[in-house]
This record gives structure tokens, C-alpha cells and sequence, in this order.
């Protein structure tokens, strides 16, 4: 076994063994299910949010009006409580120096560690996603979709569209995930490393709302984020997406290379 | 490098920036509101007469007029709009209508007629039996912030 593999399957063990990741994952499982019961049971819809108007009409809504709140702050917040210790763990611990002397490498150390980090954040994404859908579905029914344009969509186009929309959040969470790790590295500090990307996340979506300068928001991950919207439209456009996305993967590649030289640099003898 | 060239450089790159910023368009336009609307509108009408089984006419739309009425300057950036929208259904009477679009920064809006009677008139749909809110008289809208309607002009 190579020892990126084996360092990635340890670190996928010991996420998996958090008591914080497990809340995590049983948290993201539920909480579409008490979301659309507490709607079902009111009379009032979420007008002011988008596709709130249809979440008594058709299950495909539920997906999308989770994913316009959890795009906001839930996804930033899954990425940091996910990755924002798993390099800083080891300096508290004073297990960074037992690690490195053992038969792998820092390389492999970092980048199985960045992969498991990256594993559990998709993991944490897809079974929001999936559990939104399924709680929207069984709840209110497998009905057709009207988009932002004003055309229906049926059920199977409604589906695939709402798994393009939730797989277009997926590189700006890693990216969140990335700077969560190169402040876990940077600081040393578990702490920091989980709320920095929050804090950090909160004020690109403070921006975000604001009339401010437009190219300014163009290049803030929670503009990323919000890029789906222009997929289920009709005519669907593409711009956002296609400028988003590039921007979150220079935030992903950046955030990953600064934590890359840092980690490679890092002085372990003191433990 | 040396402390005056660095100085110069980092005021060329503020000017740069400053250039861009300044030199930008909205994403939020006059242009891309009032085409946005209209499109869905008529969309939303003929949704409307579908779902509740009846023949699907389009309105022919001869007018919209969309104003921020937040920005007192131009026609642009998030905030509450009113948009006169006049239209006729298979040779009727002219119709002129007023709605409110309350537009949030990244291009997507909620908008509603400002007759409570028909904003909030809900009719049954033929296909899931399910009573829904007439998209007729409320709907959500996004469009493309980086298209070519980039008009602001209040007139």
C-alpha cells in the first residue's frame, strides 16, 4: 500500500471516529426532514425565499430552498468543522513528530490528509443534498417543477437539475475546506482553524448582500455559491457559473499550496 | 526593489483597481429587470391557465416599465422595484398592472402584484390537486447578470 493511501485511510478513520463529525452527518441527514415538516405543518410559505412559494407543491423545492440557506453559511461551517483541525489536532496532540518519523513522508502525510478532509466535506455535501431530495419527494410528492423562468419541469429533468445545482456548491465548500486547512497549519490552532473559514464565509456573504461593488462580489466564494441559480432557468444561462467557478478553484489551489510550502517548511522537533 | 518603486507600484495597482471598480456595469440593470420580468410574466400567465386546465394564451406584452425605487440616481443594484407591465389576452381589453420586485444582490428577485387580491389568489392545480398560489399574480425571477442589457437610464 502506498503510504498517500495508507495516511488517507487512517485519517478517514479517525474523521469517522469523531464524536463532531458523526453529529455532523447525523445533523445534515435530519434536519431537511424537520425543515419541510415544520413547513408542511404551517400555513405560511417562505415567500421571501427562493423556490419557498413551491415547497407544498413539488419535492424538487425542498432540495433548492435548503440549498439557497445552506450555500449561505451551512456549507462554510460543514467544511471548517470537517477540516479545520485535522492538522492543527496533531500539534495539540504533540503527535506531528511521531507521525513524521515513522515510514511516511510529509507529503504523504499532507496530501492524505488534505484528501480525507476533502472526502468527509463531499460526504457531508452529498448526504444533505440526497436527504433534502429524498425529505422533499416522500413529504410532499413527486411533482413537476416550475423554474425561475416560469416553465415546468418534469419530475426527471426537476432531479437532475437539482443534483447539477448541488454538485456546482461542491468546489467552493472544498475551498472553504482548503482554507480551513492552511489556518489549521498556519496557527497551529483548532480554534482558529474552524472559525476563521466561518468568520471568513459570513463576510464574503455580508458582501455579498450588499449593493457594493459588483466585480468585488464576483470573487467571493458565497457569489460561487449562489451560481446554480442561473441553472434552472429558461432559458438556463451559464456565465456565473463559468466565471465561479474558476474564481473557487484558484481560492481551493492557493489556500491548498500556502498550507502545502507551511506544512513542508514546519519545524516537528519540539513535538 | 527599492521603497519608491514599491510605492509606485502599489499606487499604479490602486489606480488599476479603482479604474475597474469604477468602470464596471451593475449586475442589477434597468435593461436586464424589465426583460427579465416581462419574459416570465408571460411564462408565469400561460403557467397559470395551464395548471388550471384551461386553453394556455400568451400575453401579448406592449409595455414594461421597471424603476428602483430605492436608487434615486439610476436604474440599478438590488432593492425594491416597481414594474407597470401592460399586456392584452387574445384581443380583451387591455390590461395595466403594477407589481413589486424586491431584488436581492445576485440577480434573482421575488416579484408580486400589488393587488392583494390576485397576489395571493390560489387556484387548484389539475395535475397534483393541490391548492397552489396563482403564478399569475406572484412569482420568483432570476436573470443573466452578465448579459448585454445594461441600461440604468431612469427615462
Amino acid at each position: 500500500m502506498s503510504e498517500f493511501a495508507a495516511v488517507y485511510r487512517v485519517e478517514s478513520r479517525k474523521l469517522l471516529a469523531q464524536t463532531r463529525v458523526r453529529w455532523v452527518l447525523g445533523f445534515l441527514l435530519v434536519v431537511p426532514w424537520i425543515y419541510i415538516g415544520l413547513i408542511l405543518h404551517q400555513d405560511r410559505l417562505p415567500l421571501e425565499t427562493l423556490y419557498g412559494r413551491y415547497l407544498k407543491d413539488t419535492g424538487y423545492a425542498t432540495p433548492l430552498a435548503i440549498l439557497v440557506y445552506a450555500s449561505q453559511w451551512v456549507l462554510p461551517l460543514i467544511a471548517a468543522l470537517i477540516a479545520g483541525d485535522i492538522f492543527s489536532s496533531e500539534d495539540q496532540q504533540g503527535t506531528l513528530k511521531t507521525i513524521l518519523t515513522r515510514s511516511v513522508g510529509r507529503n504523504a502525510v499532507f496530501w492524505g490528509k488534505v484528501a480525507a478532509a476533502f472526502t468527509f466535506t463531499l460526504l457531508a455535501v452529498v448526504t444533505v443534498a440526497a436527504s433534502a431530495t429524498l425529505a422533499g419527494i416522500v413529504t410532499v410528492g413527486n411533482d413537476p417543477l416550475v423554474d425561475v423562468g416560469g416553465t415546468l419541469r418534469q419530475p426527471s429533468a426537476a432531479a437532475g437539475l437539482v443534483a447539477a445545482s448541488w454538485a456546482t456548491v461542491l468546489l467552493p465548500t472544498l475551498a472553504f475546506g482548503a482554507i480551513a486547512m492552511m489556518v489549521s497549519i498556519l496557527t497551529r490552532s483548532s480554534v482558529l482553524g474552524v472559525i476563521v473559514p466561518v468568520v471568513l464565509g459570513l463576510c464574503m456573504q455580508l458582501y455579498t448582500f450588499l449593493n457594493a461593488w459588483d466585480t468585488v462580489r464576483h470573487v467571493l466564494l458565497g457569489y460561487t455559491m449562489s451560481a446554480w441559480r442561473g441553472l434552472l432557468d429558461s432559458p438556463s444561462y451559464l456565465a456565473p457559473l463559468a466565471r465561479g467557478l474558476p474564481v473557487a478553484a484558484a481560492y481551493l489551489v492557493v489556500a491548498t499550496a500556502i498550507g502545502f510550502v507551511a506544512f513542508r517548511r514546519r519545524d516537528v522537533a519540539g513535538g | 526593489m527599492t521603497r519608491p518603486l514599491r510605492k509606485a507600484l502599489l499606487a499604479g495597482i490602486a489606480v488599476a483597481l479603482a479604474a475597474v471598480l469604477a468602470g464596471c456595469t451593475a449586475d442589477t440593470t434597468r435593461g436586464r429587470v424589465e426583460h427579465d420580468f416581462a419574459s416570465t410574466f408571460s411564462n408565469q400567465y400561460a403557467q397559470s391557465l395551464q395548471r388550471q386546465g384551461k386553453p394556455v394564451v400568451r400575453p401579448r406584452i406592449t409595455a414594461t416599465e421597471c424603476h428602483n425605487g430605492t436608487n434615486l440616481k439610476d436604474d440599478s443594484g438590488p432593492g425594491s422595484w416597481s414594474c407597470e407591465i401592460k399586456y392584452r389576452v387574445d384581443g380583451g381589453k387591455p390590461q395595466d398592472e403594477v407589481w413589486l420586485a424586491l431584488i436581492d444582490a445576485l440577480g434573482c428577485y421575488q416579484a408580486f402584484t400589488t393587488d392583494d387580491k390576485k397576489r395571493y389568489h390560489e387556484i387548484t392545480d389539475v395535475y397534483s390537486h393541490k391548492r397552489i398560489l396563482d403564478p399569475a399574480g406572484s412569482f420568483d425571477g432570476c436573470y443573466d447578470v452578465y448579459d448585454n442589457r445594461t441600461s440604468i437610464s431612469k427615462k
